[in-house]
C-alpha cells in the first residue's frame, strides 16, 4: 500500500508557533492602543498598561517555553556548529529553527513592549 | 550516499524512454507554440514580458530625471509628470518587481527541486496571459493621456473625489486583475514547493531558493488580498458613490492607507526575498563552498516573512496616529533589521570561507548587497518616528526606497541573469562586456540616488514636477540626472550583449559554473521534460556530494524515467519528508488559458469604462471557459488505479482530499480569499472603533431576523454538502443529485434572505459608510454562496456524466472545502453585521 501523507513528522506549523505568538502580541498591543487612544477612549491609561504587561508576560512565557522545548529537542548543546545537512537531521533542524524563531520572536515582543511602556501615552 | 542499485538500462531501452518522454512533453511549434504550458516556455515568456515592462518603466524614469535636471523646466507638464511618476512606480512594482519573481520561479523552480513541472501548468499560462493583458492596458493608458496620476499608492480623497477621468479606475481594476493572477501564481509555487519535491528532499535539504520563494509566496497570499479589498472599496466609491473614504459620510481615508500598506510593506519583502534567494543559490557555487548557516538563513527568510507584516504603520507616521502606536511599529521596524542582517552575514561567511571565483555575477552580488545595506540602514533611520516626521514625502524616501530595491532586487537579478543565462539560453554572456556594464550600472546607480538623499535633507519634496532656482537643488539634480543615464547606458550594454544577433556565440558547457544544485543537471535547454528522471536526494548539493549522481540521472536510474502511456507525469510527495505519494498526470498545451484570460480581462477592462453589460457578459463567458477548462483538463479518472514509477515503487494515479495537490491549492487559495475577507471585517471594526458617525448610523442596520435566517439557510446548504460525500459513497446518482439540489436550494434561499436584509435597510449604500460596509459584506457572502452553487452544479454534472465516483471524488472534496470557508465567513459576517449594532 502507498504511504499516506501522515507518515513521519508532518507538523509544518509547529516551528512558526513563536512567530504566531509574536504576531498576536503585537496585534493585542495595537488594538489596545487603538481603544485607549480612539475618540471613545474605551480604555484608560492604567488598563492599557496592564494589558500590555500581562500580554507581554504571557507571550514571553509561551515563546520561552516553546523555545526551550525546541532547544532540548534540537540537541544544540551537544554539537558546536549544527549544520543539519543530512537526511537524519530533519528533526533537529526543525527544532533548531523553532528555537531561532523563538529567539527572534522574544526579541520582537520585548522591543514592542519596551517602547510601548517608554512612550506610554496617546500624544 | 550512493544511488540505489539498479541494472544498467541498455542504450536502446534508454533511447526509447527518452523518445517517449520527448513526445509527451513536446512543445508545440508554429502558431500553436503559443498554446504551450511547459514551465520552461511560459516562464521565459513571463521573464521577457516583465523585462519589457521594466524597460518601459525605466524610460519613464529617464523622462522624470530630464524634467528635474534644471529648475523651472517645462519638458513635461504637471499633469503629464503626475501620470509619468504614477505609471513608473506602478509598472515597476506591479509589472516588474513582483512578476519577475514569479516569472523566474516558474522558469526555474521545478528544475531547482528536481521536479518535472509545477503542479498546475495551465494556471501558469493563464497567469501569464492575464498579466500581459492587464499590463498592456495600464501602459496604453499613458500613451492616450488617460493614465492614473495619484502616485503608486493612490491615496483617497485625492483619487476618489478629485480625479474624474478613468485613470484611477484603470489602476484599480487593472491591478486587481493582475493581483488575482499573482495570487494564483503564489498558490502554484506553494503547492509546488510543498508537494512536488523529489523523494528524500526533506525540509532541511531543500534549496534555499525554495525556502525564500515559499515565504514570499505566502506573503503574496496574505498581503495582496488586503490591497484587493482596498481596491474594491475605492472602486465602489468612484463608480457608485459608496462613501468608504469620505469623512462627511462616516468614512475615513486612513482606512485606505491601512489596507494599502498592509499590502505595501510586505510587498517590499515580496520583492527582496526572491531576489536574495538567487544570491543564496549563487554564493555557494561561486565560493566553491556549501552555504554556511543554512538554518540561520531559514530563520532570516521566515522571520522576515512574519515581521514584514508588523510594519505597515511606519508608512503612516505623519497621519496623526497616537504616540504609542508609533512606538509599537517603530520597534517592530527595527526588529526586522535582525533577520535581514543575519542572512547577509551567512553569505559573507560563506564567501570568506570559500575559494571565490572572479565573475560578473559576483560583482553584481557584492555591489547589490553593499547597496542594500546602505538602503537598509536608511530604512532603520526612517523607521524612527522623529526622523520619519522630517524625512516623510521628501526625496530622502525616494533615495531610500530605490537604494533598497535596486540594491536588494535589481542587482541580484542582474547577477542571476549572468549566472543562469547559460542554463536558460545555452550560451555565455561576455565577461568583458559584463564588467563594463556592471561598473556603469553601479556608478550610475550611486550617482543617481546618493544625491537624492541630500536633496531630501535639503527639503526637496517628492512628486513635484519642477522647482524654482536658487534653493541649492540644481547641481545635485543634475548629477542625479547624469547618473541615471549612465545607469541606463550600462543596462543597454547588457541588452546589447544578449540581443545583438551578430555577437560571437560562446556555447555553454553543461553545469557551466560547476554548481552543486539540481537545476544544473540539465544537458540542453531545448529538452522539454523538466528533468529526465526524478532523482532521489540525500544532500543539499547532490552534484557535489552524491557520487555517480549525474550518471544515474542521465541513464534514467531514478523515478519516472519513462512516459509509457505518453502522458505528462510528475511525482507528488509529502510536505516535510518528501515521501512519494502519487504519480500525478498533468495536462498539456491548450489555448483555453488564453481565452479565459481574455474574457476575465474583459470583465475588468469593460468595468473601467463603466460598460457594465459588456463586463458582466465577459465575466460569464470567462466563467464558462474556466468550467470547460476544468471539465476537460482536471479530475480525470485514470485507466488504472496505480502505476509503477520505477525502482520498484507503485503509486496511485489519483488522490483526493488532503493528499491531493488540488485540495492543497483550494485550501491555500481560500486562505488568500479569507484574508481579503478579514481586511473587509477589519474595515468594519476600524470604523466602529474610531468613527462616531459610523457608530450612530449602525442604529439603522439590517436588524437580526433576515441576516440570521440567511445564515441558517446557508449553514444548512453547507451541512448538506458535507452530507453529500457519504451519500456519494453509498447510493445512486439520483439521491446524490437530489442532496446537492437540496443544498443548492437552501443556498439560494439564504442568498434571498440576505438580499432581503439589504433591501429592508433604511439607508442606501451611497448615503453612509456604515450602510456601504454592510452592503459590501453581505454581497461578499452572497457572491461566495453563488459560486458555491455553481460548484455544486458542477459536482452533480460530473456525477451524472460518470466522471465522479466515491473513489474518484476530488471535485466534491474540493467543493466541500470551499463551503467550509464560505460557511465560516458567513457566520463571522452575520455575527458582525447583526451582532455589533446590539453592542451599541
Amino acid at each position: 500500500m502507498a504511504p499516506t501523507i501522515r507518515d513521519g513528522y508532518e507538523r509544518l506549523w509547529v516551528p512558526v508557533l513563536p512567530l504566531v505568538v509574536w504576531a498576536l502580541h503585537m496585534l493585542t498591543c495595537y488594538i489596545a492602543a487603538a481603544l485607549a487612544c480612539g475618540p471613545a477612549r474605551s480604555l484608560d491609561a492604567a488598563t492599557l498598561h496592564r494589558v500590555v504587561v500581562v500580554t507581554t508576560m504571557v507571550a514571553a512565557g509561551l515563546i520561552v517555553a516553546v523555545g526551550a522545548w525546541a532547544a532540548r529537542r534540537s540537541g544544540t548543546w551537544r554539537s558546536a556548529v549544527p549544520d543539519h545537512a543530512t537526511t537524519a537531521d530533519r528533526g533537529p533542524f526543525m527544532a533548531f529553527t523553532t528555537m531561532l524563531f523563538a529567539g527572534l520572536s522574544l526579541l520582537g515582543v520585548v522591543w514592542v513592549a519596551w517602547s510601548t511602556t517608554l512612550v506610554g501615552g496617546c500624544a | 550516499m550512493s544511488t540505489p542499485a539498479m541494472p544498467l538500462a541498455d542504450e536502446e531501452r534508454r533511447d526509447a524512454q527518452e523518445q517517449r518522454l520527448l513526445t509527451a512533453w513536446r512543445i508545440p511549434t508554429g502558431w500553436r507554440y503559443w498554446s504551450a504550458v511547459n514551465n520552461t516556455v511560459v516562464g521565459l515568456w513571463y521573464v521577457n514580458a516583465s523585462l519589457i515592462f521594466f524597460v518601459f518603466g525605466g524610460v519613464l524614469a529617464l523622462l522624470m530625471r530630464l524634467q528635474l535636471a534644471t529648475a523651472d523646466n517645462t519638458l513635461l507638464s504637471a499633469d503629464t509628470y503626475n501620470q509619468v511618476f504614477t505609471v513608473h512606480g506602478s509598472v515597476m512594482m506591479f509589472l516588474f518587481a513582483v512578476p519577475i519573481f514569479e516569472a523566474v520561479s516558474i522558469l526555474m523552480m521545478p528544475q531547482m527541486i528536481g521536479a518535472r513541472e509545477l503542479p498546475f501548468p495551465r494556471l501558469s499560462a493563464f497567469g501569464f496571459w492575464a498579466f500581459v493583458i492587464g499590463g498592456v492596458f495600464l501602459c496604453w493608458s499613458l500613451l492616450v493621456d488617460a493614465a492614473p496620476k495619484g502616485g503608486w499608492f493612490m491615496y483617497p480623497p485625492l483619487t476618489s473625489g478629485y480625479q474624474p477621468g478613468i485613470g484611477a479606475d484603470i489602476w484599480l481594476l487593472g491591478f486587481s486583475f493582475i493581483e488575482v493572477v499573482a495570487i494564483a501564481a503564489a498558490v502554484e509555487l506553494i503547492v509546488g514547493i510543498l508537494r512536488c519535491r523529489p523523494p528524500g528532499m526533506r525540509l532541511n535539504l531543500m534549496p534555499l531558493y525554495a525556502w525564500y520563494v515559499l515565504v514570499a509566496a505566502f506573503m503574496v497570499l496574505f498581503a495582496f488580498p488586503a490591497l484587493i479589498a482596498g481596491t474594491i472599496l475605492l472602486e465602489l466609491e468612484r463608480a457608485f458613490g459608496w462613501p468608504f473614504f469620505d469623512a462627511a459620510f462616516g468614512g475615513d481615508p486612513l482606512l485606505w492607507q491601512h489596507l494599502f500598506w498592509l499590502f505595501g510593506h510586505p510587498e517590499v519583502y515580496i520583492i527582496f526575498l526572491p531576489s536574495v534567494a538567487l544570491v543564496a543559490m549563487m554564493v555557494p557555487t561561486l565560493a566553491r563552498q556549501p552555504i554556511i548557516g543554512y538554518s540561520w538563513i531559514v530563520l532570516a527568510a521566515v522571520g522576515t516573512g512574519f515581521l514584514g507584516f508588523g510594519l505597515w504603520v511606519h508608512h503612516m507616521f505623519t497621519t496623526g496616529l497616537p504616540g504609542i502606536t508609533l512606538a509599537i511599529f517603530s520597534a517592530a521596524s527595527a526588529a526586522v533589521a535582525i533577520p535581514t542582517g543575519v542572512q547577509l552575514f551567512c553569505f559573507l561567511a560563506t564567501l570568506l570561507a570559500g575559494r571565490r571565483a572572479r565573475s560578473v555575477p559576483m560583482l553584481y552580488m557584492i555591489g547589490g548587497l553593499g547597496s542594500f545595506v546602505i538602503g537598509g540602514l536608511t530604512g532603520v533611520m526612517v523607521a524612527m518616528a522623529p526622523f520619519n516626521l522630517q524625512a516623510h514625502d521628501s526625496f530622502f524616501i525616494v533615495a531610500h526606497l530605490h537604494t533598497v530595491l535596486i540594491g536588494g532586487a535589481v542587482f541580484p537579478l542582474l547577477a542571476a541573469l549572468y549566472y543562469y543565462y547559460p542554463l536558460v539560453r545555452g550560451r555565455l554572456l561576455s565577461e568583458r562586456v559584463g564588467r563594463w556594464a556592471f561598473w556603469l550600472v553601479f556608478a550610475g546607480f550611486n550617482l543617481t540616488f546618493m544625491p537624492m538623499h541630500v536633496l531630501g535633507l535639503l527639503g526637496m519634496p517628492r512628486r513635484i514636477f519642477t522647482y524654482p532656482g536658487g534653493l541649492g537643488w540644481e547641481t545635485l539634480n543634475q548629477v542625479a540626472t547624469a547618473g541615471s543615464f549612465v545607469l541606463a547606458l550600462g543596462l543597454v550594454l547588457v541588452a546589447w550583449d544578449m540581443l545583438w544577433p551578430w555577437r560571437p556565440v560562446r556555447r555553454a558547457t553543461r553545469n557551466t559554473w560547476d554548481a552543486g544544485t539540481l537545476e544544473w543537471l540539465q544537458k540542453d535547454p531545448d529538452l522539454p521534460w523538466g528533468v529526465r528522471t526524478v532523482p532521489i536526494i540525500s544532500t543539499r548539493y547532490p552534484l557535489w556530494q552524491q557520487p555517480g549522481f549525474i550518471a544515474d540521472y542521465d541513464h534514467g536510474r531514478f523515478y519516472l524515467p519513462d512516459a509509457a502511456e505518453g502522458r505528462r507525469e510528475m511525482l507528488v510527495t509529502s510536505t516535510v519528508d518528501a515521501v512519494p505519494l502519487q504519480c500525478m498526470r498533468i495536462p498539456g498545451p491548450t489555448f483555453i488559458t488564453l481565452i479565459a484570460a481574455v474574457f476575465v480581462g474583459g470583465f475588468f477592462i469593460a468595468a473601467t469604462f463603466q460598460w457594465y453589460v459588456t463586463s458582466i457578459i465577459s465575466s460569464l463567458l470567462g466563467l464558462a471557459t474556466i468550467l470547460v477548462w476544468l471539465w476537460t483538463g482536471t479530475g480525470e479518472i485514470p485507466e488504472k488505479d496505480e502505476k509503477d514509477v520505477g525502482l520498484g515503487l507503485t503509486l496511485p494515479l489519483y488522490t483526493s482530499g488532503r493528499e491531493s495537490p488540488g485540495w492543497w491549492a483550494m485550501f491555500i487559495t481560500m486562505l488568500g480569499d479569507f484574508s481579503a475577507f478579514v481586511s473587509l471585517i477589519f474595515g468594519y471594526v476600524f470604523y466602529w472603533t474610531l468613527n462616531d458617525r459610523f457608530l450612530a448610523a449602525s442604529a439603522s442596520g439590517p436588524g437580526v431576523f433576515w441576516p440570521v435566517a440567511g445564515a441558517m439557510l446557508i449553514v444548512g446548504a453547507w451541512l448538506l454538502t458535507a452530507l453529500a460525500r457519504p451519500v456519494l459513497a453509498s447510493t445512486s446518482a439520483a439521491l446524490f443529485t437530489f442532496t446537492l439540489a437540496l443544498a443548492g436550494t437552501l443556498g439560494l434561499l439564504g442568498m434571498g434572505a440576505l438580499a432581503t436584509a439589504l433591501w429592508d435597510m433604511p439607508m442606501a449604500p451611497d448615503t453612509s459608510a456604515y450602510a456601504a460596509t454592510v452592503w459590501l459584506l453581505l454581497i461578499w457572502i452572497i457572491a461566495h454562496v453563488a459560486l458555491g452553487l455553481v460548484m455544486l452544479g458542477y459536482c452533480a454534472a460530473r456525477r451524472l456524466a460518470g466522471r465522479m465516483t466515491a473513489r474518484y471524488d476530488m471535485d466534491l472534496r474540493n467543493t466541500l472545502l470551499y463551503w467550509h470557508f464560505a460557511g465560516v465567513m458567513t457566520l463571522i459576517t452575520i455575527g458582525v453585521v447583526a451582532g455589533f449594532p446590539l453592542l451599541r
